[in-house]
């Protein structure tokens, strides 16, 4: 059994939405291992964005326990924070978030100005060359199409040699043949060891997935393994 | 870390190119404005030094009308009063132990003619002591002489101004020219005097007669509004104004603890009340230009809160990437600053250019104040920083989930 990288024990969050208190996530309890590939999947309003920003430790919770790489994120600081998940986490989103003002490299070393990289130039190429984009380091997104966005994207979560890869609907924006090739794209790198998370509404694109974990009025449904 | 910032920052800058230059005009014109009122205020104040200095020495005094106080509250009507005939009686009359040399003064614009060619220039009236008093320097023909005075003869000096005008290519002394209608024998060349103390500098066309000359010539009263002389030494300045003042006092009449309605003058009290005038004017014009750099501070505000809210998403996903909040504060306070920094030497430059130029045009020193380069370049940090910290920490203390989730 490969040692747990995420686990979460008895996670609540609930928001505040006018007077009325709305319980996002309730109880939620699991594990993920190193070398995982997990789909998170649910309807909107289930909870699973809420899920991933948690994982993310993007958002903070209400009790529970959150333990990530070994390390138990609840008493970090935010400054302690967004170092912890500039390092662990490599985060893909739905939109891409890329700078468009930017090169496709430059985009890739973004995270080095956060988290300490060495060489982050020869990295950068080392992972835009994985993602099939070694040929790109001059144009600027614009230039670019959706999935080689996402694909950029993709190589600047790969930066910090992170201990998961964190994707938020990484193919809502693409067309299901571009998603395809994406999808692709995240198998090979768990493949060659990486972890990884993709939050989708889509069950096409969960089928890539090792493991399902359904949320549903913010609670785990099943767990089923394929 | 903060070089990769830095160049980070001067991309987002230089990419929105419109909005910049925009931005920073602000800045331009504000620290423009500063740099050219401080240099143009330092150079006219070392205008007026200099050339007090060099026109007039440390040894010329004056008597003119009007108490000490008079003289230091820019009445309007000092400007015009009169001393009185019988004033100089205690110069001419009487000897004043370390006075060099005396003279009257008052100044008339009239007419000369020299074969049908005229020009309207200004007349120094006064006495034969003038070109001592003031080292007046003869560049041909001679100064008027005691026997000129007693006949009234129709002598005039002229300067090398209307020497260069009306005599170009001919020795002027010996030839006759008509001063309103009167002719009168040039007998000297005085280069360029610039007697009139806190004056235009500008070498003025001006024409020199002795006072009962000009009193009997043109059937005018003796008037005079400043007795001017040399003293011998400085440190007798004290005691003799002393002995002046009693010695006036009692020829008006006046007791010794009365205030005096007249006045001495010496270079240093003009030195000083010009200095004054003009420290006012440059501090009251630097005040004004300052409120520019308020609202350029303003404008980078501005933009700065635009790009904030533009580059919410943008932020979000540099924190998701392991931004702290120090780190986005930095950058946005850092691009603030160059904004600034950016405007302010584009002022500066342009500022120093505009004021040489107007240096150059109204003839004063040219130079571009130590004070104002300096201040320019600190104001415009302050300013970047100042009004760079309210959209830097709005940006910094923005929820990454919040920001990503923004549209």
């Amino acid at each position: 059994m490969p040692k747990p990288i995420i686990s979460l024990k008895n996670i609540n969050k609930s928001y505040l939405s006018g007077e009325i208190e709305f319980q996002a996530l309730k109880e939620i309890s699991l594990e993920i291992s190193e070398g995982d590939f997990v789909a998170i999947v649910g309807p909107s309003g289930s909870g699973k964005s809420t899920l991933m920003n948690i994982i993310g430790c993007l958002d903070r919770f209400d009790s529970g326990e959150l333990r990530l790489d070994g390390k138990n994120v609840a008493d970090m600081d935010d400054d302690e924070l967004a170092l912890w998940r500039g390092q662990k986490i490599g985060f893909v989103f739905q939109s891409f978030n890329l700078l468009n003002k930017f090169t496709v490299l430059e985009n890739t070393t973004l995270p080095s100005l956060y988290v300490k990289i060495e060489n982050p130039e020869n990295k950068a190429r080392k992972v835009l060359d994985q993602v099939g984009l070694g040929d790109k380091l001059k144009n600027t997104p614009l230039q670019l199409s959706g999935g080689q966005r996402q694909r950029v994207a993709i190589a600047r979560a790969l930066m910090a040699d992170p201990v998961i890869i964190l994707a938020d609907e990484p193919t809502g924006n693409l067309d299901s043949k571009t998603g395809k090739t994406i999808m692709k794209l995240f198998q090979k790198l768990n493949n060659e060891g990486k972890t990884i998370i993709v939050i989708t509404h889509d069950p096409a694109v969960a089928k890539f997935a090792k493991k399902v974990i359904k949320l549903v009025d913010g609670k785990v449904h099943n767990e089923n393994a394929d | 870390m903060l070089i990769k910032l830095f160049r980070s920052s001067l991309k987002n800058i230089l990419t929105n190119k419109l909005r910049s230059v925009l931005t920073v005009l602000g800045m331009v014109i504000g620290i423009a404005s500063v740099t050219i009122m401080v240099s143009v205020g330092e150079s006219a104040k070392k205008w007026i030094e200099d050339s007090l200095n060099s026109t007039l020495g440390t040894n010329v005094m004056f008597l003119i009308p009007g108490s000490e106080e008079d003289s230091n509250s820019f009445d309007p009507t000092s400007f015009f009063a009169m001393l009185e005939e019988d004033d100089y009686e205690i110069f001419e009359n009487e000897t004043i132990e370390g006075i060099t040399a005396h003279s009257r003064r008052n100044v008339d614009t009239q007419e000369i003619t020299y074969r049908s060619k005229s020009e309207n220039v200004l007349t120094f009236i006064h006495d034969i002591g003038y070109a001592e008093v003031f080292d007046v320097d003869f560049t041909s023909g001679r100064n008027f002489t005691e026997k000129d005075a007693q006949t009234r003869k129709k002598y005039i000096i002229i300067d090398t101004v209307i020497e260069d005008k009306f005599f170009p290519l001919q020795e002027p002394v010996g030839k006759e020219i008509e001063v309103e209608g009167k002719t009168f024998e040039i007998i000297g060349v005085v280069d360029d005097p610039n007697q009139d103390p806190g004056g235009s500098g500008d070498a003025t066309a001006s024409i020199f007669m002795l006072m009962d000359t000009y009193s009997q010539v043109f059937n005018q009263p003796i008037e005079y509004d400043v007795i001017s002389f040399r003293i011998q030494n400085f440190d007798e300045k004290d005691e003799i104004e002393a002995e002046i003042i009693r010695k006036l006092k009692d020829k008006r009449g006046l007791a010794p603890q009365d205030e005096a309605d007249f006045n001495i003058q010496s270079q240093e009290d003009f030195l000083e009340t010009s200095s004054e005038i003009t420290d006012m004017i440059t501090t009251f014009l630097t005040v004004i230009a300052s409120i520019s750099l308020i609202v350029a501070g303003i404008g980078v505000m501005n933009i700065m809160l635009v790009s904030v809210n533009e580059r919410i998403k943008e932020i979000g996903l540099r924190k998701a990437i392991g931004a702290k909040n120090r780190d986005i504060l930095v950058q946005f306070m850092m691009e603030s600053i160059i904004y600034s920094i950016i405007g302010g030497v584009t002022g500066l430059i342009l500022g120093s250019i505009i004021a040489i130029i107007l240096e150059k045009l109204a003839k004063l020193p040219e130079l571009i104040s130590i004070t104002a380069v300096v201040s320019s370049l600190s104001v415009s940090v302050l300013i970047g920083t100042v009004f760079g910290v309210y959209p830097a920490q709005r940006a910094a203390k923005l929820s990454p989930i919040e920001a990503l989730r923004a549209e």
